[in-house]
């Protein structure tokens, strides 16, 4: 499973699940756009990066503004020439009951899990056009089965599959595959900072019992980004330890 | 931690079977032959179940001779299940992967007699049932495991398909049980869902007019469906379990149900 010659855009990645990825994809081949809203982190990101010799560039850039976004396809061309994979890695989430989440909680979950992934796709799906290739990855999550206290976040998450879908339908006549990976309980820097009884509350809910890792999402993302994965589109995978099966 | 090192770790440990011992139920179609191959090109030793013996002993001649391990471990009917795990275990002491690969079925009408809806049950879903209660009990001592079904889109209920729905319905449910019930237990269980696929026996005027009506505008090939196996069997896969994966050209997102 080899990237060599392929340029890839992973969205959110100067830390977390979408580091893990890019490098993944780095490390075999791809040439890399590292890109997150978080300058600072993008620097330390992109110099393991150049340490590691792998072919990267890094655009800080707020996925949630098309003028960023095109910014960044437009870095992205002038620096590699092309843009065969996007993976919409970027998230936040912004958690509580319905009657204290606020105007701008909802808006700043939407426009980043979902906005954000939409003017990613618009602007990159030209380009793959062009080249009729192209392998487009939303990572949505599980919660968007629904969660109390995720009303922003699950619905986002859930639009992510709506656009995974459509996307599909509007897109595959074009060499172009889009899936999504809804990832359930990863550990990740937010998860060590939990109480002990936060966590032994939400691994009793994981049917594995366990939680998952970066790796295990970027294996699941390194599978739809393959060339060879040009049969398989418009996907829902749960990385979740089976989690999406029972309630809650 | 040197992010380098550990992804290059994971990296090796994710590309490998070479541990793994895997039964292919039903090896002898298209599809089955093209599981076996991957599997056997990422080092997994083979032991393949069919009612054609001679396919199955030329399968077997094919994966020696390009330097992989496999024998041919007997018929995929119920009644023999116990014969042939005996056999698999005799030879390579254990069992890793599970496939179950149902053979190819006709679709047909309700109007179907109710001794032939029984005869597509048994060959479908009391086969995968029986692999299924054949191996795990081990498999959960070892605590490891990875099961794959194998079966068609037919499940989300295509019109005159009456027996290829409830069978493979049935697997669906069964994927989903097993997975909950052996979750804890190091094994994972899956399902892949074949949409239209090349086989010797599918005419180029009807491949044509299958590709028109999907979104990426092409048939599949057993090496799409081969691939997807080949992803749920290696042992890093292991966060995932209980899942379907279509792998049809993103036909399934016509549907409902398929997420």
């Amino acid at each position: 499973m080899g990237f060599a010659g392929k340029v890839a855009i992973v969205t959110g990645s100067a830390s977390g699940i979408g580091r893990q990825t890019a490098s993944r994809l780095a490390e075999r081949g791809a040439a890399v756009v590292v890109n997150d809203v978080d300058a600072t982190k993008l620097e330390s990101t992109i110099a393991e990066f150049k340490k590691n010799g792998w072919q990267a560039i890094a655009v800080s850039a707020d996925i949630s503004k098309k003028a960023d976004v095109d910014r960044m396809v437009q870095e992205t061309i002038a620096a590699f020439g092309r843009i065969d994979i996007l993976v919409n890695n970027a998230g936040l989430e912004r958690a509580g009951p319905l009657r204290k989440l606020s105007e701008a909680d909802w808006d700043v979950t939407v426009d980043v899990n979902l906005k954000g992934a939409f003017l990613c796709s618009q602007g990159v799906h030209g380009h793959m056009v062009e080249k009729k290739y192209g392998r487009i990855i939303n990572i949505s999550s599980r919660a968007w089965l629904g969660g109390a206290g995720q009303a922003p976040y699950s619905s986002a998450k859930a639009g992510l599959v709506g656009l995974t879908r459509t996307l599909t339908l509007e897109l595959g006549r074009n060499g172009i595959t889009v899936n999504c990976i809804a990832p359930g309980l990863i550990h990740t820097p937010m998860w060590d900072d939990l109480p002990d009884k936060d966590k032994a509350f939400l691994l009793s809910k994981v049917p594995t019992g366990k939680l998952g890792d970066a790796d295990d999402i970027a294996d699941a993302v390194l599978f739809f980004a393959d060339e060879e994965a040009g049969f398989i589109s418009g996907q829902v995978l749960y990385v979740c330890g089976g989690r999406s099966l029972v309630a809650g | 931690m040197n992010s380098s090192a550990s992804t290059a770790a994971e990296t090796a440990r994710a590309s490998d079977l070479s541990n793994s011992v895997a039964v292919i139920a039903g090896a002898c179609d298209d599809c089955g032959a093209g599981i076996a191959r991957y599997l056997s090109s990422r080092g997994a030793a083979l032991a393949l179940c069919g009612a054609d013996r001679d396919a199955l002993d030329s399968l077997v001649a094919e994966i020696v001779a390009a330097g992989g391990q496999a024998i041919v471990a007997g018929s995929e009917q119920s009644a023999a299940i116990p014969d042939v795990v005996d056999r698999v275990r005799s030879k390579f002491g254990k069992i890793d992967v599970l496939v179950n690969n149902p053979g190819e079925v006709a679709g047909r009408s309700v109007e179907l007699p109710a001794s032939e809806f029984e005869k597509s049950l048994a060959a479908i879903l009391t086969t995968a049932f029986g692999f299924l209660h054949a191996v795990v009990p081990a498999m959960r001592e070892r605590r490891y495991g990875r099961i794959i079904n194998v079966y068609g889109l037919a499940y989300l209920g295509l019109p005159a398909q009456a027996n290829l729905a409830a069978a493979y319905a049935g697997i669906f449910g069964l994927t989903r049980s097993v997975a909950l019930e052996t979750a804890a237990d190091g094994i994972t269980v899956n399902s892949v869902v074949k949409g239209d696929i090349a086989r010797s026996n599918l005419a180029a005027a009807d491949a044509d007019k299958l590709a028109g009506q999907i979104p990426v505008k092409r048939i599949g090939t057993a090496a799409d469906v081969a691939r997807a196996v080949g992803f749920f069997a290696l042992p890093s896969t292991k966060y995932v379990t209980g899942q379907t994966l279509f792998v049809c050209g993103g036909r399934s997102a016509y549907f409902s149900m398929s997420v």
